[in-house]
């Protein structure tokens, strides 16, 4: 019989070897990695924090840098972490800096990298507070900014940025620190669909994107979302700009069927507006529309003219936009 | 082409022996794979039964004191948990000389007292200071915040108040958790549990605030028993009503008391700013933790069926949803 020769040989060692290895490393993997009783300090990346040029000369660094990823994001948000992972989280560093003369008075810094512009601003907007004023940091294109009594919250290209703060008396800071942080950032085109909606009696600050499975419809990603107020009555409008007037369209149909496989009927048209459709879902009115590449409408409207209404202003703000 | 045939090495011929090793060989290894893939197969998955018999945490309750709520509303803490315990009998109800109490907080962020999103320090530090004047021999403080818990204790307030009022602080480490299947849950099996504070506490209680959670609907008392978990917990959100019914299954507290003074009524769990919150005023102490939790989802403006979590608590026997049926005492501090 031949005895198989060196290369033969070292060959077979180095493919039993490396099995042993893949073996060995799912053995590991599976006892330890959901069950290690308490791990955070190997899931917290850390590394010393310098002081960056952007920082006020008032604050000092204050603890030390921190990074998550996907996988370890919950750990430091919670169930809010749900909002990022679905919208295209890439990584979270929060920073922490102190006023010199009080350490009491600390600011923390999260900047969620996102995987584009678009996600970036989804997760500005959904969770855009009440009662909160804009804010105005803009130095460069495609910035959103609000503030609230004590925190500052803006998107800048593919970046959320929240700046919150231990105790009031440091909105300065924070206002030096956010123009700063623009500052420092590429320059960004804004997103161009949210200038679409027409702007009489648009709520400010109401415009919000929505990434996947809007309004309970799986077919359904990228919608942006406007309030306006309509004779008393609240309506939300969408616009969500599509590959071609052929996909706008069919999604207008298929949105349509999932609407009256839901306890939705037909309602009717809009005349101006062809090829739009009205439904009604148990109280409230649903039109659905499509013109050139976008597919638009009003949502759970209580008021049918109201949703008629704003939604023509939408249809024929959209034919500006195709022209 | 015929060359070449003739140009290979003649393979040389087997003989009966080799062929035997040979075949020993092979049937060796098939059997020890066989042998593993016996010994290591899982059939169950993560539905196994519990390798170790179930161990039940200690019921922390006082049969005496029976089921009762009280809600006290008015906008200082110290006040309204002053007189929601006044309501239900006073601390000494519930706490005895030379008990050792141990405190559940919420410490899981390094976020400001401010901001609602942890245990209120200075409402920790008055429960502490009743434990004592009821006659405790030892407070405990404790919780176990997955990211960076030195911080979260020290930022949000809980350290300092803990430590200045004579409680000691009982950080999350290591040796403190132990595998266990809790008798009862379908989630909880041989899993890490942050048993180490229970050694020696005769008493428990829960303190937490009242918040809306992106993943539950709401964090309230039975939640805030969470924190006892350990391992990569967050793999739990996927069944969270399911687990959180667990929780309170597996853990039987001597009272809970629910801080909404301000409740995060969005943003939650976290928050971010103090407009996520919105001043509800109101301080709810039970001894039933889903009567609890049911009271503070109103302040939420949600109902129980709303919070299936508070329904499943109650199919599984840990208390009621209709708090009214306990008939709450209430109390104003003005």
């Amino acid at each position: 019989m031949r005895r198989a020769g060196a290369v033969e040989t070292c060959i077979g060692v180095f493919i039993l070897t490396l099995l042993l290895v893949i073996a060995g490393g799912i053995y590991i993997y599976s006892a330890s990695s959901q069950k290690t009783a308490y791990r955070y300090s190997s899931i917290v990346s850390r590394v010393p924090s310098s002081v960056p040029s952007y920082l006020p000369g008032d604050l000092a660094a204050f603890g030390r840098e921190e990074t998550f990823g996907p996988q370890t994001l919950s750990d430091k948000i919670d169930g809010k972490a749900d909002l990022y992972l679905a919208t295209g989280f890439v990584k979270l560093t929060v920073k922490r800096f102190a006023k010199k003369a009080d350490a009491k008075s600390w600011i923390e810094l999260s900047i969620y990298q996102m995987r584009n512009q678009a996600d970036a601003f989804s997760v500005y907007s959904l969770q855009r507070r009440k009662d909160s004023k804009a804010l105005n940091i803009e130095s460069a294109g495609g910035v959103s900014a609000y503030r609230t009594e004590d925190a500052i919250f803006f998107a800048a290209g593919p970046k959320y940025f929240e700046i919150t703060s231990s105790a009031r008396g440091l909105m300065d800071d924070m206002t030096i620190l956010a123009k700063n942080l623009v500052k420092a950032q590429p320059r960004y085109d804004a997103l161009k669909t949210e200038s679409f909606f027409p702007q009489e009696s648009l709520e400010p600050s109401s415009i919000s994107l929505h990434i996947r499975d809007v309004f309970a419809f799986s077919g359904l990603d990228h919608v942006y979302t406007a309030v306006y107020t309509d004779r008393g009555c609240r309506v939300t409008a969408f616009i969500s700009k599509r590959k071609n007037p052929k996909e706008a369209a069919d999604i207008a149909d298929s949105y349509g069927k999932f609407l009256l496989e839901n306890g939705g009927t037909a309602a009717g048209e809009i005349a101006d507006a062809p090829g739009s459709k009205i439904y009604k879902v148990f109280d409230t009115y649903e039109v659905v529309m499509h013109r050139g590449p976008f597919f638009a409408g009003a949502h759970e409207v209580d008021k049918l003219d109201s949703a008629k209404d704003v939604a023509l202003r939408v249809y024929r703000k959209l034919g500006e936009a195709e022209r | 082409m015929s060359e070449k045939i003739k140009d290979r090495p003649v393979q040389s011929q087997m003989d009966r022996r080799d062929f035997l090793i040979r075949s020993a060989k092979a049937g060796a290894t098939v059997g020890v794979a066989a042998a593993l893939g016996y010994f290591l197969h899982d059939p169950f998955g993560p539905r196994a039964p519990a390798a170790k018999p179930p161990t039940a945490l200690p019921n922390f309750s006082v049969p005496q004191a029976g089921r009762k709520i009280a809600i006290a509303t008015g906008s200082d803490r110290i006040k309204t948990v002053d007189a929601a315990i006044e309501a239900l009998g006073g601390m000494g109800t519930f706490i005895k000389k030379g008990d050792r109490v141990l405190i559940k907080v919420n410490a899981s962020f390094a976020s400001p007292p401010s901001l609602c999103a942890t245990t209120n320090p200075e409402l920790l530090a008055e429960v502490t200071r009743l434990c004592f004047s009821a006659g405790a021999a030892s407070v405990a403080v404790t919780d176990s915040p997955i990211n960076d818990p030195e911080s979260c204790f020290s930022l949000c307030g809980v350290r300092e108040a803990a430590l200045s009022s004579g409680a000691e602080l009982i950080m999350p480490e290591p040796s403190l958790f132990t595998d266990i299947t809790a008798p009862g849950t379908t989630l909880i099996r041989d899993w890490p549990v942050f048993t180490g504070p229970f050694r020696g506490a005769t008493k428990l209680i829960g303190v937490s605030p009242v918040k809306e959670h992106n993943r539950s609907g709401a964090t309230l008392s039975m939640k805030n028993w969470y924190g006892f978990i350990g391992g990569r917990r967050n793999i739990f959100h996927q069944n969270i009503h399911t687990f959180i019914k667990d929780l309170a299954v597996m853990i039987t507290p001597t009272i809970v008391i629910l801080d909404g003074t301000f409740s995060m009524v969005s943003n939650g769990p976290t928050g971010g700013s103090l407009s996520d919150l919105r001043q509800t005023d109101t301080m709810i102490v039970s001894t039933d933790q889903v009567a609890a939790d049911s009271a503070g989802a109103r302040l939420l403006g949600k109902t129980p069926q709303e919070l299936p979590f508070i329904i499943k608590a109650q199919q599984a026997g840990v208390g009621t949803a209709d708090f009214e049926s306990l008939k709450p005492l209430r109390v104003s501090t003005g």
